[in-house]
C-alpha cells in the first residue's frame, strides 16, 4: 500500500494527487450512500408491488440488467466518442443492450429463484 | 455483520445468526465465495498488469521475447477480460456485506478497527481500478491524471490491501464454505418470495459470464459477432483492423503524405541512409501473419507485407544489435519504440509497407509502420521516420 501512496507522490506530475484521491475515494462513497441505498430502495419497492410467487425472478432480471447497463453507461451516453476516432465505439449500442437486456428477461422464465 | 459481533452476543442469539450468516442475501458463504473469485481475478489482473508495464518499461533485468508471437494478446486480453468479468462479482459482493457497513459499534477491537480501516483502501480501491479501467477501454478521460500510472499505482494500493485483507479473513472465508452448503441441496427462496443465497450467487457469476460473452469478441475473434457492449471490434476499422491513435491526433497527417518522404536510417557501418519507400520495397518484402494487440485488450490478426528489420541491419552491416524506431510523431509519449537484438533479429520483425493485401492507411501508419511478434500495440510505431541502429 505504501508503494502505491508513495509512487502516487512521486509522480505527481502526471497523477495529480489531490483528483487522483477524489477519483479513488470518490467510486466508493458513490457506490456506499447513492448506489447502494438506491437498490435498497428498489428492493423495498418490489415487495410492495410484486408478489411473492414472481419477486425471485423480478429481482433476477433487475439485478442483471442493473449491472449490464452500469457497464454500458459509457457508450450509451457516447462520452469520451470522438469523432477523431471512429474505431472507438464503433457499435449501436443501444441497439446492443436492448439485446441483452431482452436475453436478461427471457432467463428469469428459466431460472429457479432458490 | 455478525460474525465478529457474534462473540459479544449470548449463546442462543449468537447460532442463530451464525445460521443466517451462511444462508442468507447477506451470508458470509457468498461473501466468502466472491472474495475468492474476486481474488482470484484481482490476482491475474495485477499479475498481467505487472507484466505489460515491465515489458513498457523494462528494467535492466527483465528482457521480453518475440515468441510466442500471440502471448501478450493473451496476457493483455486476459487483463481486461478479467477486469471486466470482475465487476458483477464486486457488485454482488459489496451487496453481500453492505450491511456490514453499518455494524454498530464501528469497531469491537483494536483488530477489527485495523481490519475495518483497511477496507477504505481494498474497496476504494478496486471500484477505481475497474472503473477507471473500464473508462479507458472506452477512451473517456474526465478527469486530470495520466491513466496508465494512476492505475498502475493505485494496483498496487489495492493489492497491498488485498493481502491484508486476505490474512485477516482467511480463516473466516475457510469456515465459511467448508461442509455442505447449509441450505441443503435444495435450497428455498426467502420467506417473502425473493432470491435464495445460491441462486444470488448464480446471479452474480452469470452477470459475469453474459458479461465477457458480450465484449471478449474485442480479442477472441471467433465471437465478435457476440460483441454487443464491446468498446471495439477487431474487424471495424481501415483495412478490417481498428485503430488506437489516429493520424489527425498525432498531426503526421502532412508529413506522411509528403512525396518527399524518406526513411532515415542512422547508426550503420557507413554513412546515414535516406530511403524511399521504392528503396525499401528493393530490399525485399516479406509477409507475416502476426496479431495488433492493444494494451486496451483489443486484438486483431492481420496479414503484413514489408521489409524484415534483420535484412535492413545486413544492408546496413549491422547485423544482430539493438535498434530504436522514431516516429513522424513529434508530440505525446509514444513516438518511438525500441527491439531488442532477439526482436530485430525476428523474422516476422518487419517495417510493413502493406496491410492485408494494399499499402498501409493513413490511420495504420503509412507509408511505414513497425509490426513484430509478441509486442504491445503502443511499440508498434506507426509512421515511422527513423530508424537508429544502436
Amino acid at each position: 500500500m505504501a508503494v502505491g501512496v508513495w509512487g502516487i507522490f512521486r509522480d505527481a506530475a502526471v497523477t495529480s494527487p489531490f483528483n487522483f484521491a477524489l477519483w479513488f475515494i470518490g467510486g466508493n462513497l458513490v457506490h456506499d450512500f447513492l448506489l447502494a441505498p438506491a437498490v435498497v430502495l428498489v428492493s423495498f419497492a418490489l415487495r410492495l408491488v410484486v408478489s411473492p410467487k414472481h419477486l425471485g425472478r423480478v429481482q433476477w432480471g433487475l439485478a442483471l440488467t442493473g449491472i449490464l447497463v452500469l457497464f454500458a453507461l459509457i457508450p450509451l451516453l457516447r462520452l469520451g466518442k470522438s469523432p477523431l476516432e471512429p474505431t472507438v465505439q464503433p457499435l449501436n449500442y443501444g441497439v446492443g443492450l436492448a439485446v441483452v437486456v431482452a436475453a436478461i428477461w427471457v432467463s428469469t422464465l428459466l431460472i429457479r429463484p432458490r | 455483520m455478525t460474525g465478529t459481533s457474534g462473540r459479544s452476543a449470548t449463546k442462543t442469539v449468537s447460532d442463530t445468526e451464525n445460521v443466517a450468516d451462511l444462508t442468507g442475501v447477506h451470508s458470509e458463504r457468498n461473501a466468502a465465495w466472491l472474495g475468492i473469485c474476486l481474488g482470484v481475478a484481482f490476482g491475474i489482473c495485477f499479475l498481467t498488469g505487472l507484466l505489460s508495464h515491465l515489458i513498457q518499461h523494462p528494467p535492466g533485468w527483465f528482457t521480453w521475447p518475440a515468441r510466442p508471437a500471440g502471448l501478450y494478446r493473451v496476457t493483455q486480453g486476459l487483463h481486461v477480460a478479467t477486469g471486466i468479468a470482475a465487476i458483477p462479482l464486486l457488485l454482488v459482493k459489496l451487496w453481500t456485506v453492505y450491511p456490514k457497513l453499518f455494524h454498530w459499534p464501528p469497531f469491537d477491537d483494536a483488530v477489527h478497527a485495523l481490519e475495518r480501516v483497511s477496507l477504505l483502501p481494498l474497496i476504494s480501491g478496486a471500484i477505481f481500478l475497474l472503473v477507471s479501467g473500464t473508462q479507458n477501454i472506452f477512451h473517456w478521460y474526465p478527469w486530470h491524471f495520466f491513466f496508465p500510472v494512476a492505475h498502475w499505482w493505485a494496483a498496487w494500493i489495492t493489492v497491498g490491501a488485498l493481502i491484508v485483507h486476505i490474512g485477516a479473513k482467511a480463516t473466516q472465508a475457510r469456515r465459511a464454505i467448508a461442509g455442505p452448503a447449509p441450505d441443503g441441496p435444495h435450497p428455498q427462496p426467502g420467506p417473502d418470495g425473493s432470491l435464495s443465497r445460491r441462486a444470488v450467487l448464480r446471479m452474480a457469476f452469470g452477470g459475469a459470464g453474459l458479461l465477457t460473452l458480450v465484449t471478449l469478441g474485442e480479442t477472441f475473434g471467433p465471437l465478435r459477432h457476440l460483441d454487443l457492449l464491446s468498446p471495439r471490434r477487431p474487424d471495424i476499422g481501415p483495412q478490417g483492423l481498428p485503430v488506437n491513435r489516429s493520424a489527425e491526433e498525432a498531426g503526421i497527417m502532412a508529413a506522411a503524405t509528403d512525396p518527399a518522404y524518406r526513411l532515415v536510417v542512422e547508426g550503420g557501418a557507413g554513412r546515414p541512409l535516406s530511403l524511399s519507400v521504392g528503396d525499401l520495397r528493393a530490399l525485399g518484402l516479406h509477409t507475416a501473419v502476426l496479431p495488433i494487440a492493444c494494451v486496451e485488450g483489443w486484438s486483431g490478426q492481420a496479414v503484413w507485407r514489408g521489409v524484415r528489420v534483420r535484412d535492413l541491419l545486413a544492408h546496413v552491416g549491422r547485423p544482430g544489435t539493438a535498434v530504436q524506431v522514431g516516429s513522424l510523431e513529434t508530440s505525446g509519449i509514444y513516438t518511438g519504440s525500441s527491439l531488442t537484438p532477439a526482436q530485430a533479429a525476428d523474422p516476422d520483425t518487419l517495417l510493413a509497407l502493406e496491410v492485408n493485401g494494399s499499402p498501409l492507411h493513413i490511420q495504420h501508419g503509412y507509408p511505414v509502420r513497425l509490426i513484430g511478434p509478441n509486442r504491445p500495440g503502443v511499440q508498434q510505431t506507426k509512421w515511422v521516420g527513423k530508424v537508429v541502429i544502436q
